[in-house]
């Protein structure tokens, strides 16, 4: 990158009140080294400066600045985007080939569809791909200033102004903003800050949980988890066991076990009936007498009278009769010979007759007890054939009970089951969220730490940068103010002060009085004690330092901004700009200012139609002209 | 009056039941001439009566009596106290019965009567006995 360049040309398109102007900065084909450009009040020299601005630093969003879009729109336009906005300035290299091989062209355009500003440059006819354009724009123009609208090519009273106001190496200053160190290190700041919120939130995410509140929760899932896998085992065997379950031959019994017991019932008194019938015994005699005499009678057999042995004691009755001694010894000898055997004793026979009608009765109850008897256990044995027995129906019985006991056991465990399966859900619930909590806690640990390193690193970053830049800017703004004194003592021809910067209370620039060493201050808002000229030379002075520190290889262009300096030290000033930057421009609206050096072209603008709107040097070829 | 089949009994056959004095299968031990009396008879018999119940049996019906000699009679009557109370009945009424019989009543009884007896529970049902026994007493 060379070290400065000099003007060649410049076109602009639809800025401001310029429509269409070309404007050519050389002479026999060698760009000027110093362009007088001169032109009354509207002549259109503020816009052309404000083209160049607009060329290196592009529209602004920012309604206050001088280059907001609807500030550079034509008037015509009524703030409304209406065609392409243009700007291109070609730039030669100081010694550069005059037939323009090495030639710059940065161009500028703004279309009305877009918002953003699109940058070309072409070095001879090479076009340079968009991101090396960027960067070609910011060697030749540096960067914008950070803060404020401004440039430190252009020095204008306003810069000027400024420049007296705030020129020291601190925050906010004017020559800070030109610098342009602010930017990285307002990101390093911003992106501290941004690591610093982070991890406050981190840490307020924090939560009480500790890995032993894990382990216990562990715990209690898994014993709560083999209480419900037991209750389960339980189930399953309680369901599974068939025992526990009826079969359709179950169903069939416990459908008829009512009617069976009923009839088992019947039988069972049947059987208690015909047992208190049924002929004992001690009563067969009796029946049987009964059945004898019945067919004696029946026979029309005669029944008499007789006794047993038993009953008559003829032995006895003779030893009686024998001891009265009144009845002959024979009778009493046929007596004792009296055998009983001799006669079949009847008693029994006779005294059986009246028991007729109570065997009649008996025997008819003891036949129809049999008969229904007999007709229970037809049934019985009917249900036997089907499997129904006493003992079946008991059993099935049995098993219902215990089937009923089962289901009822079953309830029970379900029931339970959903309220410990409920607990156990519950305590997963909070194992999930204790993990969740603690893989939190960790993740935050982890992401603080991480935080905590980075915002390490930036403050390492920063610190470093910040002592580098305080090392750096005080070493160039102490050049910086060793060439305002060089460009002083160059331009300056009554030799009497010299720049000097007074630090208390607040930086402020002054003039020192070399014999005396007293201080004068600059005169600004009617304040300061120097001179006019002085403070005005001092500024420019100040001016061509900080853009001379600044690294912008743009020629100065000095804005009509010396004008209480005597005719003597403005040419000097002239001359030693020219010198020091290669180029430069020299605006000026007063005539004999643009005469100062006869040797220099004026290029003279001039605009006296005010029924024109916008200047077109196609049809207006007589508004600029070089003299 | 029930009619009864009249079914010959042939010696050998009822040589299990005529070697005592009443027939085995009426007896304490049981066969299947006892089972013939359930529900009519209490189960537990004493021989002797049952012996008399064949005998009584035997006389009420009109069954043509079949013979036994081969045992005779070795039956004691008065060796049980309720067997005193009929055995003299159906001695009186095998009289009266019988009264051309050359045999002693006790012979006859013994080998005809009772064996007749026994056919008859043998061969009847316990309903059809029952029936026998009403029909006797209302005639």
């Amino acid at each position: 990158m060379v070290d400065r360049y000099h003007l060649v040309s410049m076109q602009i398109n639809n800025f401001k009140g310029l429509q269409k102007v070309e404007l050519d900065f050389t002479k026999n084909g060698k760009p000027r080294e110093i362009i007088t450009l001169f032109g009354h009040q509207g002549s259109g020299k503020s816009s052309i400066i404000l083209a160049f601005q607009w060329c290196a630093y592009g529209t602004s969003n920012v309604k206050k600045e001088i280059l907001y879009r609807d500030r550079i729109y034509p008037d015509y336009w009524e703030n409304k985007p209406n065609d392409v906005i243009g700007v291109l300035i070609r730039f030669r290299p100081l010694g550069g080939n005059s037939d323009g091989s090495e030639d710059i062209y940065c161009k500028r355009t703004l279309d009305p569809n877009n918002t953003l500003d699109n940058l070309e440059v072409t070095i001879g006819s090479d076009i340079v791909d968009p991101k090396k354009s960027k960067e070609y724009f910011t060697q030749i123009f540096g960067s914008r200033p950070s803060q404020n609208d401004g440039v430190m090519w252009v020095i204008r009273k306003e810069e000027m102004r400024r420049m007296a106001k705030t020129f020291a190496n601190k925050k906010d200053s004017y020559y800070l903003d030109f610098m342009n160190l602010n930017v990285p290190m307002a990101g390093l700041v911003e992106l501290n800050k941004a690591h610093k919120r982070k991890i406050d939130r981190l840490l307020r995410k924090d939560t009480s949980v500790t890995t032993d509140d894990l382990t216990a929760i562990i715990s209690k899932v898994k014993t709560q988890g083999k209480v419900l896998k037991k209750m389960n085992e339980k189930i399953k065997l309680i369901s599974d066991d068939p025992k526990n379950k009826l079969t359709t031959d179950d169903e069939n019994l416990l459908e008829n076990k009512e009617n069976f017991e009923s009839v088992n019932e019947k039988l069972n008194q049947s059987n208690e009936n015909l047992k208190k019938l049924l002929i004992k015994n001690d009563e067969l005699p009796e029946l049987l007498n009964t059945l004898l005499v019945s067919k004696l009678r029946t026979e029309k057999i005669s029944i008499p009278k007789s006794f047993s042995s038993r009953e008559i004691d003829w032995e006895e009755i003779a030893t009686i009769l024998e001891s009265m001694s009144i009845i002959d010894p024979f009778v009493i000898a046929e007596i004792r010979n009296i055998k009983i055997d001799s006669l079949y004793n009847t008693y029994s026979l006779l005294n059986s007759e009246g028991k007729i009608q109570e065997w009649i009765s008996r025997l008819e109850k003891l036949k129809s007890a049999n008969q229904e008897n007999r007709e229970h256990r037809v049934i019985i044995e009917d249900y036997k054939q089907l499997g129904i027995t006493e003992e079946s129906t008991k059993n099935v019985f049995r098993k219902k009970m215990h089937t009923l006991e089962a289901q009822e056991k079953l309830t029970s465990l379900k029931r339970d089951r959903i309220d410990t399966r409920d607990d156990f859900m519950s305590l997963r619930q909070e194992e999930n969220r204790i993990r969740s909590a603690l893989t939190s806690k960790s993740k935050s640990k982890s992401d603080v730490e991480k935080h905590s390193k980075i915002q390490a690193i930036i403050e390492a970053i920063t610190s470093s940068i910040e002592a580098a830049n305080q090392k750096y800017l005080k070493e160039m703004f102490d050049l910086t103010l060793e060439r305002t004194k060089f460009f002083w003592k160059e331009i300056d021809l009554i030799k009497k002060y010299e720049p000097y910067l007074e630090s208390e209370p607040s930086p402020e620039l002054c003039l020192l009085n070399k014999s005396n060493r007293t201080i004068r201050r600059i005169e600004i808002d009617s304040q300061g004690d120097a001179s006019g000229g002085e403070s005005q030379l001092l500024l420019v002075c100040t001016c061509l330092a900080v853009s001379e520190s600044s690294g912008a290889k743009m020629p100065i262009i000095l804005d009509d901004c010396f004008t209480d300096v005597d005719k003597d030290t403005r040419k000097k000033l002239i001359n030693v700009v020219s010198d020091q930057f290669g180029s430069m421009i020299f605006v000026t609206n007063d005539e004999d200012k643009a005469a100062l050096l006869p040797s220099v072209d004026k290029l003279v603008l001039t605009w006296k139609d005010t029924n024109i709107e916008s200047i077109n040097t196609d049809s207006n070829d007589s508004w600029c002209r070089w003299e | 009056m029930v009619q009864m089949g009249v079914i010959f009994l042939t010696r050998t056959k009822l040589h299990g039941f005529t070697t005592h004095s009443i027939p085995r299968s009426v007896a304490k031990n049981g066969n299947p001439l006892h089972k013939c009396l359930q529900g009519l008879l209490e189960r537990e018999q004493q021989g002797s009566l049952m012996g008399l119940l064949c005998a009584t049996l035997s006389l009420i019906s009109d069954r043509e009596l079949i013979e036994d000699f081969e045992e005779g009679s070795r039956f004691n009557y008065q060796d049980n106290k309720l067997a005193e109370e009929i055995y003299p009945s159906v001695f009186f009424t095998h009289e009266k019965l019988y009264p051309d019989e050359l045999d002693s009543a006790s012979k006859h009884i013994d080998a005809f009567i009772i064996p007749t007896g026994a056919e008859i529970i043998m061969s009847t049902r316990a309903d059809d006995i029952c029936d026998l026994f009403i029909s006797i007493l209302s005639d």
